[in-house]
């Protein structure tokens, strides 16, 4: 990866114009030709660096009540905890994590009533006694970005 | 919502095609001309509904290894001066007040990303002397099981 590339990175992240020739906005922003900008990002998609490019949607404004659940499972069930979790559309992100609450998991579903159905199904079907439920009361920041370009490893805003 | 916007909700829920013109070939897709589908994106986008056409990264081959999510607990008046300082800094993408109870007292919540986990550590350290926070736990993402985009329709 090149500077090149990463600023290429940085720019994707910040996102595509919604209008005509996308890539060629970008492409002049960054000094090449569209040619180009297309072919390193189809070699950084290949190479993993990028997951995904497409939509990146408000999970609330589409419908539906995203919350975080954190529960203790024991270690010799974790996998099949975990695979369960997992199969679950509404789940999107689910992490091992260091503490007695040692598995996340987010949970977006339409309803609260589904929430509490699919909890109270967890719970029973591993006969798990912590598992906890964590909703939103209130959002400070929701911005996702890798900086690519930084020497700098974080900022500072104390 | 009508079914064309949800058949482009679809196909921009995954991958838009890397060509010179991704939005006439997501028109072709959907039997639609690309400034149909750049006026409902730009419809969706002014709804709210969608934020932006963007790339998400892979961030442990990105760099950024160190993933942590923190959790402080603090008063309600605190909450909101802390959150907008956590929210200042780049090494946090999410910070959000969530619930507490009896078991798990912590109600400030912050989603961290560095490239060395010391970096993290010296920031929430220097974050909870600052603002006299006694209760905090640092838990960090010790394996992934799952990441993946939502899939609306």
């Amino acid at each position: 990866m090149d500077e090149l590339d990463k600023k290429i990175l940085n720019q994707l992240q910040i996102g595509l114009p919604i209008e005509c020739d996308p890539y060629r906005k970008i492409a002049v922003k960054l000094g090449v030709k569209s040619e180009e900008l297309l072919e390193r990002i189809k070699q950084l998609s290949d190479e993993g660096y990028i997951r995904r490019l497409g939509g990146i949607f408000d999970v609330n404004k589409m419908g539906y009540k995203p919350t975080l659940v954190g529960l203790h499972v024991p270690e010799d069930i974790f996998m099949e905890v975990a695979n369960y979790v997992n199969k679950c559309k509404g789940v999107t992100h689910n992490y091992r994590r260091g503490n007695y609450l040692n598995m996340w998991f987010t949970l977006a579903l339409s309803t609260q009533k589904e929430k509490d159905e699919y909890i109270e199904k967890l719970k029973n079907k591993f006969q798990l006694k912590d598992v906890m439920e964590f909703p939103t009361l209130k959002y400070f920041k929701l911005r996702v970005f890798f900086d690519m370009e930084s020497e700098m490893n974080y900022g500072s805003s104390i | 919502m009508d079914q064309v916007s949800k058949n482009l909700i679809r196909e921009i829920q995954g991958n838009l095609p890397i060509c010179e013109n991704p939005y006439k070939e997501l028109g072709n897709k959907l039997g639609i001309g690309e400034e149909e589908v750049i006026q409902r994106l730009t419809e969706l986008k002014k709804e709210g509904c969608l934020k932006r056409i963007a790339a998400i990264l892979r961030h442990n081959e990105s760099g950024y290894s160190a993933n942590a999510l923190v959790v402080f607990k603090t008063d309600n008046i605190l909450i909101e001066k802390l959150g907008k300082i956590l929210a200042k800094s780049s090494i946090v993408s999410h910070c959000y007040e969530r619930k507490s109870n009896e078991k798990w007292p912590y109600n400030l919540y912050a989603m961290t990303h560095a490239k060395d986990i010391n970096e993290t550590i010296e920031f929430i350290n220097d974050f909870v002397t600052i603002h006299g926070i006694q209760e905090y736990e640092i838990l960090n993402s010790q394996e992934e099981l799952k990441k993946a985009s939502m899939i609306y329709y």
